[in-house]
């Protein structure tokens, strides 16, 4: 378990942000999921997010 | 939230001190005078250690210095231990005691030049609740508590010298405001999110790059619990007869002013209001105990209103259609239709009563589980939806009724107060000193009777970890055994990192916002030249400007005390903004301002302590007799240093 | 048919969350079914919805009284926009609202760790009078 827990004001900013790219939205949101977990391999972690990440948008 | 006292064993200077910051009057104010050098500057360190395990405010005297008491390190044999610690009582603003212990072992070396070895240091939190229940906080659980008195990294605008008041609007004022609205904005799990994205696109970029050591350490943490366990024995043992003292001489001065006739009255008087006061606290505690229900089962609700009206809307649609109740059942025609034949009579169904099975499928779309399902929801739904529309009239009944018993308590206490005043304003010394001492006793038999219930408590637990660990110890005796995609990548990274960095600006400068709302407003109301200012501005760039009621920008030339005194709304804004309305400690307030402002600055003071507490730590010469002038009167605690004749204690008189 | 579950489950992780909020005066002297009422109705506000990733039992779905059935069934609606279908399947509308509890219970406990004592229940007020004012009920 990590000491970082969900934040309600920056899970607000960002779902109400409106000139940004879903998918750049969708992956941050996914990237703080992620933290929230306190991953000790984050580099790997944050490689598969971002690899998944564009190949959903190369599929669209 | 307020500090309510600062015991210092054995830290330093401090061999035994205590610092009761008693409230008397309205002015949260204590002052404290340091005769030498060290001594207010280590109040301050005293107070950072045993929060946070650091004394950042250090002299060059003091760093060739241990932190276990010379005298204390004296009187212990060679190879002996002694402990250093230091407790902060506080009060929370809904009257919840806690303390805040932190305790390092020494072990003494005698010999030139040999210094105390560290054997360990230990922190704990205790609370007390509204029924007197204590609870133990250790390690990380102990370093939340201190993280919702006064965050870490906020310390600095709570705990500070006052230095930094005159030099936070004259170098790197940009940074500096940045740095504190960075640090309350709470964003650092978005931050480390930016940091770990930004090293990925860099990495992306340069690839286009003891025989058993268990049972020993089972031993020295029994050994540990159970000189811990002896310690708190010994110290039960000294409040208990602190106890007792205390308890003799509240009634030594009862006594002493029973035989006085007019006193005796105002006395009675004074036992009619202790106790109503008892009571109305009583009810007002209930009271908040229904708020909080109330805050709690709505805040379950609330959310749903839109989400229960659409279901309602959904299911009363389906009664108007007669969809609801159901009185033919789908899955039983599904059976039909599939198996073709009647289930009533057992006949083969002909393709025009299959084609009439289906049309009427059509019709009834329901199964018979969804339609009980969603008939039996409409009741309760109906009743959240009332109960949610009902929020503002319940929550505002227990709001009108907290607000007439604190009304009523308010009253209470000024009444007692006026009682005090006509009890100390007695001609006669000695019924005043009476009534003084009494005061200061029952202060005292309060707290020592609050150490003794916490440190019992806490030696349970001890006695509980000691068996536990016994157990332990015997059964370890007993057993002794990855170019095109990689451009992609990198794009994509960078979008998010802006994406990343403008939520984080977006927090901040909502914060921004605030405090220079706030900064500008208390600047103004603690100012003492109305007229001459105009506005206070800390632009996107976090560039605070001061501008002058002819309109132009004015902070480089204005007078040291009024640069402070901005610098001083600004940290007062930033509690605000933070939510921690905690106490604020400044060594030497006003070394830098002249002799023609402290009046101004000592009444800016005087009027931050009506609802904050503020202790000051003055050197005698900052104290001077302008500042004298001022805050003798309206202060709630005075207090100077003395040194003792052996040079290595220091002890603090109340003046 | 499967047979119908008999208790709702917490995320393993969270069972520290769960306890932490009894030492805050709002939930104090409420069940566990009441925290995850709640945190659900936080995790719904906020429109955090995780999956589980490990589960531990948390409460027995007797426990629920047919108000709390109704709110986790209008939750089931909402999240499948309003597809009745989900009714008949109590198994999956638990689900939804144990993957919103476990949203929410992260946020409160964010919550309760940045604000000063005393401070959660003023925020949860000020919330409460913002949400209900936006809702302009007359």
């Amino acid at each position: 378990m990590s000491g970082a827990q969900l934040n309600e004001e920056i899970m607000k900013t960002i779902r109400d942000s409106s000139d940004t790219d879903k998918a750049v939205k969708d992956f941050v949101i996914a990237l703080i999921y992620e933290e929230i977990k306190d991953p000790s391999k984050w580099t790997e972690i944050y490689k598969k997010k971002i690899d998944s990440f564009i190949n959903a948008m190369e599929d669209k | 939230m307020r500090i309510d006292s600062l015991t210092m064993n054995n830290y330093r200077q401090f061999k035994n001190v205590d610092i009761n910051f008693n409230l008397a009057g309205e002015n949260d104010l204590h002052v404290v005078i340091g005769k030498n050098g060290t001594c207010k500057t280590n109040i301050l360190n005293a107070i950072n250690w045993c929060l946070y395990g650091d004394e950042p405010h250090f002299s060059k005297e003091s760093q060739r210095l241990p932190i276990l008491n010379v005298e204390a390190i004296n009187n212990t044999n060679d190879g002996h231990y002694c402990s250093v610690n230091v407790m902060v009582y506080i009060k929370t603003n809904q009257g919840k005691y806690m303390s805040f212990e932190r305790k390092a072992k020494y072990k003494i070396q005698k010999g030139d030049g040999k210094q105390p070895i560290h054997q360990g240091t230990e922190f704990q939190v205790e609370a007390t609740d509204d029924d007197n229940n204590t609870k133990l906080f250790s390690d990380e659980k102990a370093d939340k508590q201190v993280e919702r008195f006064v965050p870490k990294k906020i310390r600095e605008f709570f705990f500070f010298d006052g230095e930094r008041l005159d030099h936070y609007f004259k170098e790197a004022t940009a940074q500096n405001m940045r740095h504190a609205i960075f640090n309350i904005s709470q964003i650092d799990l978005i931050e480390r999110i930016e940091k770990r994205m930004v090293i990925l696109s860099k990495e992306l970029r340069s690839e286009a790059g003891k025989q058993n050591p268990a049972i020993e350490k089972t031993r020295e943490s029994l050994e540990n619990y159970e000189n811990n366990a002896e310690e708190l024995v010994k110290r039960i043992e000294e409040s208990t007869k602190q106890i007792g003292i205390a308890k003799e001489k509240v009634k030594e001065c009862e006594d002493n002013l029973k035989g006085m006739p007019d006193v005796e009255k105002l006395e009675s008087e004074r036992k009619k209001y202790l106790n109503d006061r008892d009571q109305k606290k009583d009810n007002l505690k209930e009271k908040f105990k229904q708020k909080n229900s109330i805050l709690f089962d709505y805040g379950k609700i609330i959310n749903f209103w839109r989400p229960i009206n659409q279901v309602i809307e959904i299911i009363e649609d389906k009664i108007s259609k007669k969809e609801l109740p159901p009185n033919i059942d789908a899955d039983l025609l599904n059976k039909i239709y599939n198996s073709r034949i009647c289930t009533v009579c057992g006949t083969k169904l002909s393709e025009d009563a299959l084609q009439n099975i289906a049309d009427l499928l059509k019709t009834f779309k329901l199964s018979k589980l969804i339609s009980i399902e969603l008939l039996t929801s409409l009741s309760p739904l109906k009743a959240l939806k009332d109960k949610i529309e009902g929020f503002k009239i319940d929550i505002e009944k227990v709001k009108r009724d907290i607000i007439q018993y604190e009304k009523d308590l308010a009253e209470i206490d000024k009444k007692l107060s006026n009682i005090d005043k006509m009890l100390s304003g007695y001609d006669e010394n000695k019924i005043k000193q009476n009534h003084i001492d009494r005061k200061k006793w029952e202060l005292i038999l309060e707290i020592e009777q609050q150490k003794v219930g916490s440190f019992k408590l806490q030696l349970l637990a001890f006695k509980k970890k000691i068996e536990e660990l016994k157990k332990e110890l015997e059964r370890e005796i007993g057993r002794e055994e990855r170019l095109k995609e990689l451009r992609k990548k990198i794009e994509f990274c960078q979008k998010a990192v802006i994406f990343v960095e403008k939520i984080k600006d977006q927090i901040m400068d909502q914060t921004r916002k605030k405090i220079e709302l706030r900064t500008k407003e208390i600047f103004f109301e603690l100012l003492w030249k109305k007229g001459t200012f105009k506005d206070v501005e800390i632009s996107d760039s976090y560039d605070l400007t001061l501008i002058h009621a002819l309109g132009y920008p004015c902070l480089g030339s204005v007078s040291a005390a009024e640069r402070e005194l901005l610098a001083l709304s600004f940290t007062l804004a930033l509690h605000e903004v933070s939510g921690f309305n905690s106490p604020i400690l400044i060594d030497t307030p006003v070394a830098r301002i002249d002799e023609e402002h402290r009046e101004n600055f000592g009444n800016a003071f005087i009027r931050v302590s009506k609802n904050k507490q503020t202790i000051l730590l003055f050197n005698p010469a900052e104290y001077s007799q302008e500042i004298s002038n001022i805050l003798d009167d309206n202060c709630s605690c005075r207090f100077a240093s003395k040194l003792m004749t052996n040079e290595f204690e220091t002890t603090l008189e109340v003046l | 048919m499967a047979k119908d579950r008999d208790r709702l489950f917490m995320d393993k992780d969270d069972r520290k969350l769960y306890e932490k909020l009894e030492d805050e005066d709002l939930f104090k002297n409420k069940s566990r079914k009441e925290h995850f009422l709640y945190a659900m109705a936080i995790g719904f506000k906020c429109n955090v919805r995780l999956p589980l990733e490990s589960r531990d039992g948390l409460f027995r779905t007797t426990d629920l009284r047919p108000e709390d059935e109704s709110l986790i069934k209008t939750l089931a609606l909402i999240s499948t926009e309003n597809n009745l279908e989900i009714l008949s399947n109590k198994d999956e509308m638990y689900t939804i609202a144990e993957e919103y509890a476990h949203g929410g219970i992260r946020l409160i406990i964010d919550r309760i760790d940045s604000t000063p004592f005393g401070a959660y229940e003023l925020h949860c007020e000020k919330d409460l009078f913002d949400t209900f004012n936006a809702l302009n009920i007359e």
